[in-house]
């Protein structure tokens, strides 16, 4: 055979691709025999349930890498508590949230507050010892990083306004939130908890959009609100609940610009 | 040897260059992320946002098709209106449609990988209604042409189903990537709202793909959502 390069260039090139082929199609094979196979047991509803949010939980930590947490089998989903989020406080428009004459200052700082809030909530799961399993462990202390950073942002928002930066986590809403903490059972009350509050994050940037003075803050809003939805769907996969239950996103749940701070 | 060797050298350069994106978009990734707090400056114009928020080129990659795309928008494209926004946001909304019926027309994907695929285009097409109806008279109706062409050669060349969730994963962070560049240049307050309602969701579309594929959260939950991946309305022109 006739080549432009030599036949040893060519057969170790071909090699190597064929390893790497082989390799990443047996890991597929297992991943999607793990999440979408899964034991003969379970069921077919189960089984589809992974597309829209379930994961197969036996053997998705197996794969390795900093993967979605999943567990052993949780004996029963959480109640649907509606407690453990928190609404707005003080005045706001029909669906809560950061709107109307607040100012930029008073929502970024109340942002930092909510993004404080997070750390020491997630930092409250993880002393708890509730939380068993690793990957849940690592996905937790991965989101407490990230929100540490967004108050971060935020903060560095307010003091290049001339404003105090907000640095401990917002005293009304966890306020609210210390009897959901206090009867924390269980790793699925804690990932129950942590999905609430996720939802709240997002919600409550969603609700900002539009009421800054300073348009360029919708950026910073979503650049954040966007990560606490993928937390939501994280957590939601972890709880077999579906991971994106909707096509948009709304500011139920928001918090009132001001609350808190 | 049962292909030739030019093929085994096209494979083999496939495989480096997906390497090399990946490195391209790693720094940009960082880049993105320490620069994230200088987007918060003063600037006196539009065009200053633009500019002092982007460090370097980024690059958006659907599949191994590396499309060029510059972060600090050109001139034309900050003169958009809301209207051409939302019409450019349905056309990709459209687009996104059609590459996952595509991609559940392959064959080559699991039952439940088409559910999830089928809802997600559900969304889409919900996305693409309300954008159209926020256009007005600009609305296309129609996915976008150059983005449908170059979703669509790279799905017809997907070789199995991790190559075809690796395409979406691609779109869904675009997408979510263009919203927020969205957010830099609409007006209205209306038009801010559907754009902030819909980035979301296109992030957890993203999510729940990157877990199928097995990668590792730090990928598919960044520490904030960027412009880096965003589409270019004048590269992928409505019509």
């Amino acid at each position: 055979m006739s080549t432009d390069t030599s036949n040893e260039f060519t057969r170790r090139e071909a090699r190597a691709t064929q390893i790497e082929h082989v390799s990443a199609m047996g890991q597929m094979r297992e991943i999607v025999a793990r999440l979408f196979g899964g034991d003969a047991s379970e069921s077919a509803a189960a089984k589809a349930d992974f597309a829209t949010g379930g994961v197969n939980r036996r053997g998705f930590l197996k794969i390795g890498g900093l993967s979605v947490a999943t567990a052993a089998i949780f004996a029963a989903c959480g109640s649907d508590d509606e407690g453990s989020g928190t609404t707005a406080g003080g005045e706001g428009d029909e669906d809560g949230g950061m709107s109307g004459n607040s100012g930029d200052l008073t929502i970024v700082r109340t942002a930092a507050s909510l993004e404080l809030l997070a750390v020491d909530v997630y930092q409250k799961a993880i002393d708890s010892g509730l939380v068993k399993t690793a990957a849940i462990g690592d996905a937790a202390k991965l989101f407490q990083e990230q929100h540490r950073e967004h108050a971060e942002l935020f903060n560095g928002a307010a003091k290049q306004m001339g404003g105090e930066p907000f640095e401990k986590a917002n005293p009304e809403v966890m306020k609210s939130l210390e009897p959901a903490l206090a009867g924390l059972k269980d790793e699925l009350g804690v990932v129950k908890l942590a999905y609430d509050l996720e939802n709240i994050a997002a919600s409550t940037y969603f609700s900002t959009i539009g009421a800054f003075n300073d348009a360029k803050l919708n950026q910073a809003a979503m650049s954040v609100g966007g990560v606490e939805a993928r937390h939501v769907a994280v957590l939601a996969s972890v709880m077999n609940q579906p991971a994106v239950p909707k096509a948009f996103w709304t500011a139920d749940g928001a918090v009132e610009a001001g609350t808190g701070v | 040897m049962e292909i030739s060797a030019r093929e085994l050298r096209s494979l083999a350069t496939d495989v480096d260059a997906e390497h090399r994106d990946g490195m391209v978009s790693m720094a940009s990734d960082l880049r993105e992320l320490h620069a994230e707090t200088r987007m918060l400056r003063t600037a006196a114009t539009r065009r200053d946002l633009f500019k002092k928020a982007g460090v370097g080129a980024g690059v958006l990659t659907i599949g191994s098709v590396v499309m060029p795309f510059s972060r600090l928008l050109p001139v034309a494209a900050q003169e958009l209106t809301d209207g051409d926004i939302a019409a450019f946001a349905e056309s990709v909304e459209l687009a996104a449609v059609e590459a996952y019926k595509a991609a559940a027309d392959s064959g080559k994907l699991s039952a439940p990988v088409v559910e999830a695929g089928t809802m997600f285009a559900r969304h889409h097409q919900e996305h693409a209604e309300a954008f159209g109806g926020a256009a007005g008279d600009k609305a296309s109706g129609k996915p976008n042409p150059t983005l449908l062409q170059a979703v669509g050669g790279q799905l017809k060349g997907a070789a199995n189903e991790k190559a075809i969730l690796q395409i979406a994963y691609d779109l869904e962070n675009a997408a979510a990537s263009t919203y927020l560049f969205g957010l830099g240049a609409l007006k209205s307050e209306a038009a801010l709202k559907l754009a902030a309602s819909i980035l979301p969701v296109e992030s957890q579309h993203a999510v729940v793909i990157g877990q199928v594929l097995g990668k590792p959260a730090t990928d598919f939950v960044p520490a904030f959502e960027n412009q880096d991946k965003a589409l270019d309305p004048a590269k992928f022109p409505v019509k």
